[in-house]
């Protein structure tokens, strides 16, 4: 079962300190929510801990069975190269036997893949765009997920398609960490945590849109 | 994951080639036409480098009219100029709007000073000190010859005619020597052009203008290819290099995967729009022998690699379309410039034109006409393998820092 530890994390830019003794935990069957204001380092702490970015102090790790093991990192941005299909696209992730296997009946078929293969990215909708950029970073098969508002400006029908992969990815232990402003997704979490000022604090969500808000300013 | 990286990139590459080669084509075509018809019909062609010549003052004159006759019609050199009667003040005019390269000033007395062998009255040579260039020293040297050619030969015929009088030569002798004087003076000034001769080591470093010309015209496009690709680098997305780098590509095996790509495109849309052009040109029958495509193509090989190399590491690191347009444009040209690709190095200051050699474009320049004119290229493939590991390094620095700190997360 995956578990997650980070002791202290620290990192800036420039002056500005954006992550200041950042401690927290996350295990199997957990989707941890983390929310915070524009700007606040939500995307920066999950950069360092996908291993993008280094820390300036702090230690972190992701096991499973007492094995390190690398997460699957969904950014805000997609993966994909425009001018080439999503097969094209796949392609880079999987190999040829894998794909196959996916499309037929894995992950890339519950996403919904397979109904827009050969379409060049750049003729796909949002929300194709991003069901595919999921489906590349999860082609390693991770047991934790690190998502960067996965579901930003997408219909209900693609939401329900991501939601519906997050569910089964959760049911079979994974671990995720989901970044989001979205309401729906903060109710979905097993539990928050909120980024202000640099640092790390347990938050627990009580349907008070206002309250959250005044505290993401 | 290189394997499949590379062939992803070949297949957009790949994709990308048709509006790209399409449009280098168009743009090679037209550069090419343009530089011929530059080379055969503008300045430098044959016509067109006779410099003008203002006359003013009295040539009504037998003497004058004749010498001045002598002059235009019978220099064949290519320095030939045109001499043109005006009054003064359009004369100055002309001069100013560059229609002339000088003005000759005849004064009215100049004949009468002429035949009594005073000398003292001169013809004035004016010129813009703007055109103070080896046509201007060509021009001042040459009235200078053809001035003291004629006057001196003219006050000696007359102080031979006073001679003959002062001592009572009788008029059939006298007629029978002046007559005999006048020939040897025509004879002298209609075999004026033996007196000097005009010896041609080339335009710049023993390569005629045209070669030059065509040479540092097809670098300029090749330093300037990026612009007609540039979707390559502009339509590129932003968040892939962190993705890949998730996925174990390291920033320089994306780099050389991308370069090498770029590379095969840069050969594509240069060689074939080369070679179209060369087929075009021989057609044209413009009477310039063009270096054959076989020549050429193992020469530019080296020098695309160089380009395609700095283009490479420029849109790198700029990423705006408009900021990168115009630094590529004027890096070419402000490169090209001091390396002599719009005029002669031999135009530019020895400091100058120490650096322009050392230059990219000087490098690539030295290497082409080296390997065209078989000279020793050795120091100039060298400083091409520099420039691009150069680049190439400095490229993978970027992807690096842009891996690690921006681009859209």
């Amino acid at each position: 079962m995956p578990e997650l530890f980070v002791k202290d994390l620290r990192r800036s830019f420039g002056k500005k300190r954006v992550l200041d003794g950042v401690t927290f935990g996350a295990r199997s069957g957990e989707c941890v929510g983390i929310l915070g204001g524009n700007g606040s380092g939500k995307s920066t702490l999950l950069s360092i801990l996908a291993g993008i970015l280094p820390a300036e102090r702090g230690s972190f790790s992701l096991t499973e069975n007492e094995r390190s093991i690398l997460p699957g990192y969904i950014p805000q941005g997609t993966p994909l190269i425009e001018e080439l299909s999503a097969q094209d696209n796949l392609r880079l992730w999987y190999d040829r036997k894998s794909l196959k296997n996916e499309l037929e009946g894995g992950v890339l078929s519950l996403l919904g893949i397979p109904e827009f293969l050969n379409v060049p990215v750049r003729k796909m909708s949002g929300g194709m765009k991003k069901r595919l950029s999921i489906g590349c970073a999860v082609a390693s098969h991770p047991r934790a997920l690190y998502m960067d508002e996965p579901t930003s400006a997408l219909d209900l029908s693609c939401k329900e398609r991501i939601y519906a992969y997050m569910d089964s990815f959760l049911d079979d232990g994974g671990l995720i960490l989901l970044v989001t402003h979205d309401i729906r997704e903060i109710e979905r979490c097993s539990r928050c945590l909120l980024l202000s000022g640099g640092r790390l604090m347990p938050y627990v969500y009580d349907g008070d849109t206002k309250k959250l808000a005044g505290l993401l300013e | 994951m290189i394997r499949a990286y590379l062939n992803a990139q070949f297949k957009r590459t790949a994709k990308l080639s048709a509006v790209v080669l399409p449009v280098s084509l168009l743009l090679f075509l037209c550069l090419g036409l343009v530089a011929a018809l530059f080379l055969t019909r503008g300045p430098f062609s044959e016509n067109r480098s006779r410099y003008g010549i203002a006359v003013v003052g009295n040539i009504g004159d037998s003497y004058l009219g004749f010498g001045i006759k002598a002059v235009q019609s019978l220099d064949d050199s290519r320095f030939v100029v045109d001499f043109d009667t005006m009054p003064m003040d359009e004369a100055e005019k002309a001069l100013r709007r560059g229609e002339v390269a000088a003005i000759f000033v005849i004064p009215d007395d100049f004949l009468d000073s002429v035949l009594y062998g005073r000398n003292d009255a001169k013809i004035t040579y004016i010129t813009g000190d703007s055109q103070k260039t080896i046509g201007t020293l060509l021009i001042d040297q040459f009235a200078r010859l053809a001035s003291e050619l004629i006057i001196s030969s003219q006050a000696a015929v007359y102080g031979m005619q006073d001679l003959l009088i002062s001592h009572h030569t009788d008029g059939t002798a006298f007629r029978e020597i002046s007559d005999k004087m006048y020939l040897e003076l025509a004879g002298l000034v209609m075999t004026r052009t033996a007196l000097t001769e005009v010896e041609e080591l080339g335009f710049s470093d023993g390569e005629d203008q045209v070669s030059w010309y065509f040479h540092t015209i097809l670098l300029f496009f090749c330093f300037l290819f990026g612009m007609s690709s540039a979707g390559v680098f502009l339509l590129r997305n932003p968040s892939l290099p962190r993705w890949m780098r998730m996925r174990g590509l390291s920033a320089a095996a994306q780099v050389l995967c991308e370069y090498l790509v770029y590379l095969l495109l840069t050969l594509l849309c240069t060689m074939i729009p080369l070679w179209v052009l060369i087929r075009i040109l021989e057609n044209l029958k413009l009477g310039i022998v063009f270096p054959a495509f076989y020549e050429l193509f193992p020469a530019l090989l080296p020098v695309l690699l160089l380009t395609s190399a700095l283009q490479f590491f420029l849109y790198e690191s700029v990423k705006s379309p408009v900021a990168v347009f115009l630094l590529q444009f004027f890096l070419a040209a402000g490169m090209g410039y001091l390396s002599g690709y719009f005029y002669p190095p031999g135009f530019f200051p020895a400091t100058l034109r120490f650096i322009g050699q050392l230059l990219p474009t000087g490098v690539a320049l030295s290497y082409l006409r080296g390997v065209v004119e078989d000279l020793p290229p050795a120091g100039a493939a060298v400083g091409i393998i520099v420039y691009a590991v150069l680049s190439i390094i400095l490229s993978v620095h970027i992807r690096r820092r842009t891996i690690a700190m921006g681009g859209a997360l």
